[in-house]
């Protein structure tokens, strides 16, 4: 076996959490589109309070990506 | 160790399955009009939608500043950030525009962050980052 698979192995490991954590993170915006679009197709409109809290969160994800590399 | 990959595996199946269920659903991101106009509700869901494709981005960036992402990374993320960059003045003018009802200039907004989402999004999938289908 080519001990570079060792390598690529462990760096694959190295990267689950990660992965877990921004599969988790995704599974709950996707859950939170479906909560808003079918709450507006039954005629509920997205509350103040909850368009502020995915306002802010965004603003956090995205201010932190647009950061530049250290 | 084998705990620990079969939990990761679950997680990541449990990610795809709400990404499937989302594709199901029809959630879509489409073209405002003035006839179809920006909603508060179309806004959260424009947001949302960003923020997915952010969050696999920022995973990559981790990864990348960790050195267990590939070696073409750093360049990768530079370029994608040359349209991520374009978003927050864009997200911003959007608010102002929905929270005071300003339907004119709020079509227009919408549609050039729903016409710059396709376009990083396809960009970052020419460079090799899947930011998947959900939205």
């Amino acid at each position: 076996m080519n001990p570079a698979i060792f390598d690529l192995i462990e760096k694959g490991l190295l990267l689950l959490p990660a992965l877990v954590d921004a599969g988790i993170k995704i599974t709950t915006q996707v859950e939170q589109l479906i909560a808003l679009n079918k709450a507006a197709a039954g005629g509920t409109p997205i509350t103040d309070a909850e368009l502020a809290k995915i306002r802010a969160d965004f603003d956090a994800a995205l201010d932190d990506f647009n950061s530049p590399m250290e | 160790m084998k705990r620990i990959i079969l939990a990761a595996a679950l997680a990541l199946s449990l990610a795809g399955c709400a990404e499937l269920k989302a594709i199901q659903t029809g959630i879509s991101i489409s073209q405002a009009s003035i006839a179809n106009p920006v909603t508060k509700t179309q806004e959260g869901e424009i947001e949302l939608a960003f923020h997915s494709a952010i969050t696999v981005l920022n995973t990559y960036k981790r990864a990348c500043i960790a050195g267990t992402a590939d070696v073409h990374c750093r360049n990768n993320i530079q370029q994608v950030q040359a349209y991520t960059r374009q978003i927050k003045p864009l997200i911003v003018q959007l608010r102002g525009f929905v929270d005071n009802n300003d339907q004119v200039n709020a079509v227009v907004v919408f549609n050039q962050l729903t016409t710059l989402y396709t376009n990083f999004k396809a960009a970052a999938t020419a460079l090799g980052v899947n930011l998947g289908s959900a939205a």
